[in-house]
């Protein structure tokens, strides 16, 4: 039995997971073995989610069939041929952030960064160039507190995001501009060209404060460019952003997402920066965003 | 759709959740799924009509604040604001 924290959350695995290794009695999120029934569990070549109340099913062709239920328990009943590298994508992904889900919390989709206990939230699309950006504020001296799912949680007005996993996915090419080393046995995934990069001084153990949320959008711009977003559009960066946000379709979780993002935006700065398709831009994005954090 | 006048009193609507964002006002309309925000002078005028106040009287507690408009700009602006939250479903005549 494996003893980790991901996200500040006390998990007790079956399955070994490359997280932080943790101390405690009593979990959190248990990850278990089982068989699953269910009267329309069928295989499907392409794979199918199923979300209801308290459960997400996910059939993935290479790993089998999972539940996370309950906010508390994911449930694996696995092929035997199944992927290790796939199976922790989606342990650490998806079905976390559904169980966080579950949990009453919205996690957004994006990477956080971290220095001198000031932080940035990196939302945007796939490809937008996140991951990117947060390894070069590694070279700044910053700390990675988490790479693709960001658990944000709010108290007293104030906003954290938590620590995930000392590992970051990146794609050959954008580790190639920043210099970085890449082994490239560690694959993501099977049928993605993209590799762990891995170091534990590059990321951060503890939860921080976000300062700020920085929306990264690739543009036909010749430098990047920085706007403080009005409240109208800052909120809709966030509800885009929110971890598979199709998915919350009840009321109450439609109302609460609602007063969530209102607090996020009425407590902290978001800003859109466009950055240059094509060009290596890293650096000047830095300084902008460092910039704009003098001004608030 | 309704034309929304000078006594009417307004009230939100029952599928429309709240949220204020410093100054400004978070809406959400559970029915329809969308969201709006609304500004500073907007939530101000919100707040005024969900204390029970009728049009006509909101304009004449505002008309101070506003002295560079008219009498009438001011009614023909703060009846239209009315009018499009009535249009989005957002309030609705009492």
């Amino acid at each position: 039995m494996n003893r980790y924290e991901l996200f500040g959350l006390k998990v007790l695995s079956e399955v070994v997971m490359e997280c932080y290794h943790a101390d405690f009695e009593e979990p959190d999120v248990r990850i278990v073995h089982g068989s699953l029934v269910a009267s329309d569990l069928i295989d499907r070549p392409e794979g199918w989610i199923r979300v209801s109340d308290q459960q997400f099913w996910i059939h993935v062709p290479s790993l089998g069939h999972m539940v996370a239920e309950n906010g508390n328990k994911i449930t694996l009943c696995l092929t035997e041929q199944y992927s290790e590298s796939d199976l922790k994508l989606y342990l650490k992904g998806s079905l976390f952030a559904f169980i966080l889900v579950q949990r009453g919390e919205f996690p957004l989709h994006g990477s956080a960064v971290a220095k001198n206990g000031r932080s940035f939230l990196l939302v945007g699309d796939s490809g937008a160039g996140k991951s990117t950006l947060a390894a070069g504020f590694v070279e700044a001296g910053y700390k990675i507190v988490t790479d693709d799912v960001s658990r944000v949680t709010s108290a007293d007005q104030m906003f954290r995001v938590w620590p995930s996993y000392p590992a970051q996915k990146l794609w050959p090419d954008a580790a190639e501009k920043l210099g970085i080393d890449l082994d490239r046995s560690d694959r993501v995934m099977t049928a993605l060209d993209k590799y762990y990069h891995r170091g534990v001084d590059r990321y951060e153990t503890n939860s921080a404060n976000i300062d700020a949320v920085i929306e990264l959008v690739p543009c036909e711009v010749q430098s990047p460019q920085k706007q403080r977003l009005a409240t109208r559009e800052a909120l809709q960066v966030l509800i885009r952003n929110t971890y598979r946000v199709g998915y919350i379709r009840m009321e109450r979780s439609r109302t609460e997402h609602f007063q969530f993002v209102s607090a996020l935006v009425a407590a902290v700065p978001v800003y859109r920066v466009q950055r240059p398709i094509g060009l290596n831009t890293v650096a000047d994005q830095i300084r902008l965003i460092e910039a704009a954090l003098s001004e608030v | 759709m309704r034309n929304v006048t000078l006594d009417d009193v307004l009230a939100c609507n029952g599928g429309v959740h709240q949220a204020d964002i410093s100054d400004e006002k978070g809406l959400l309309n559970i029915e329809t799924g969308r969201y709006y925000v609304i500004d500073k002078i907007g939530s101000q005028l919100w707040a005024y009509a969900e204390t029970g106040m009728d049009i006509r009287s909101i304009v004449a507690v505002i008309t101070e604040h506003y002295q560079s408009e008219t009498h009438g700009e001011l009614e023909r602006d703060v009846l239209a604001f009315f009018q499009e939250l009535v249009d989005k479903q957002l309030m609705t005549v009492r």
